[in-house]
């Protein structure tokens, strides 16, 4: 049975633990700085919080809108992380790589994602914050249409505007227009 | 309205001693959309308390690229006070938010979330004298239902000078006609209280009478500290069980 900490409560000595997550030194001395329960591994000290902060690290699916696209690049405001009903602390703006599109050549990045378009990708880099949405479930999740703005649906490999008629190619996931991600 | 005897036969109006608390109800987890929430009663203050954070800072220049911003809002409700108060902030809310903010700001470890925001957010939903030590409170124990890395457990109290007498918590009419009122908080780690994290001063005590309160608010502290713990505890037990089901 592992003990339950909260803020403040002294866990240990410096020269005990390698401070883990949730754990703080001040004067040779180890506390808590969450509530939680202590595991300790291999030196490494930390606390299994109750409620967890998300961290964006390699290999996480994220959610992400596209706040600009550029030759062969797209920009990505990572909004939440998959499995967490929790806003992200300040991470800043992801990249797209036109390589990490999908598995096949495209020439034109802008015929896989486009402006304001709402997309699934999974980090492969947490350091430089790149993406890749290479997976069948990865891609557009949700996208308007650059004429007239209103929401697409999907028609096979490609998405129709039902307001204008428009039609547009993406790099679709295989959950878009469900709601689900 | 004449002021009324505070104290009669060495009780307070309430029945209570001078070196008793009024009773402290506190739930955790009490709002679903909220990443950390606190409802608290502090005899008759009623309180609710909701963290949001750390996330994004809008507008973006008010980021701070070091550290995380804490912003805190103390709020009464127009149905809090006999006569209705009127809604929105006023000089008295903003200047709680502040002093209280800064009671918070060196416990919370800024540092770990650069240009990102910690909200806190408490509302007081039926007052009764002592509503920003109830606040703080309530705010602190919704700050690390969030998960939010601290330092240690904030915990306040309010004392008074009542008819000559120094008493702890206050209660409205302890507040309204007696001599002063003294609202502390105390930064507690590791069953110990540290320093003293606010520190506000409302009519007139003298040295030994201000020492005395401070003496007199550790000793609520640490009562409403165990209280605190407690809830915190019930709330990640009952989450035990169901995991375990």
């Amino acid at each position: 049975m592992n003990k339950f900490v909260m803020p403040g409560d002294k866990l240990s000595y410096a020269e005990e633990y390698i401070t883990g997550e949730g754990v703080y030194e001040e004067n040779g001395v180890l506390f808590a700085a969450v509530a939680g329960k202590v595991v300790i591994e291999e030196k490494i000290i930390k606390i299994v919080p109750v409620k967890e902060i998300p961290k964006i690290s390699k290999g996480d699916v994220v959610l992400g809108k596209i706040v600009d696209v550029r030759n062969s690049i797209a920009l990505v405001e990572i909004v939440r992380k998959k499995g967490f009903d929790r806003d992200l602390a300040h991470t800043g703006l992801a990249a797209l790589h036109i390589s990490n599109v999908q598995n096949d050549y495209i020439k034109d990045l802008s015929t896989a994602v486009r402006y304001m378009d709402i997309i699934k990708a999974r980090v492969i880099d947490e350091n430089k914050l790149t993406l890749s949405t290479k997976e069948a479930d990865m891609g557009v999740l949700k996208s308007i249409c650059s004429v007239c703005k209103s929401p697409m649906i999907r028609e096979g490999d490609l998405l129709k505007c039902p307001n204008c008629g428009n039609v547009e190619t993406r790099k679709i996931s295989k959950d878009y227009g469900t709601g689900k991600w | 309205m004449e002021k009324p005897k505070l104290i009669i036969n060495g009780k307070r109006l309430d029945g209570r001693d001078f070196e008793e608390l009024r009773p402290i109800k506190i739930q955790v987890d009490v709002l679903k959309r909220a990443d950390g929430s606190c409802y608290l009663e502090m005899g008759k203050n009623k309180i609710i308390a909701a963290v949001y954070g750390p996330r994004e800072v809008h507008p973006r220049h008010l980021q701070d690229p070091s550290k995380a911003v804490i912003r805190y809002r103390y709020n009464m409700a127009p149905f809090s006070v006999e006569e209705r108060k009127k809604p929105g902030p006023d000089r008295r809310s903003i200047e709680i938010s502040k002093v209280s903010r800064e009671a918070l700001e060196p416990v919370i470890m800024k540092e770990l979330f650069p240009r990102s925001g910690i909200d806190v957010f408490v509302e007081v939903l039926q007052a009764d004298a002592g509503t920003r030590t109830a606040c703080l409170n309530a705010a602190s124990v919704a700050l690390i239902d969030a998960g939010v890395m601290m330092k240690g457990i904030i915990t306040s109290v309010a004392v008074a000078k009542v008819d000559g007498h120094i008493v702890l918590d206050p209660m409205k009419e302890e507040d309204f006609y007696g001599e002063a009122d003294l609202p502390v908080a105390f930064l507690i780690r590791n069953d110990k209280i540290e320093s003293i994290a606010l520190l506000q001063m409302d009519g007139k005590m003298s040295v030994d009478e201000v020492k005395e309160g401070i003496k007199l608010a550790k000793k609520g502290a640490m009562q409403i500290y165990k209280l605190q713990r407690e809830a915190i505890m019930k709330k990640y037990m009952e989450d035990e069980e169901k995991e375990e089901v």
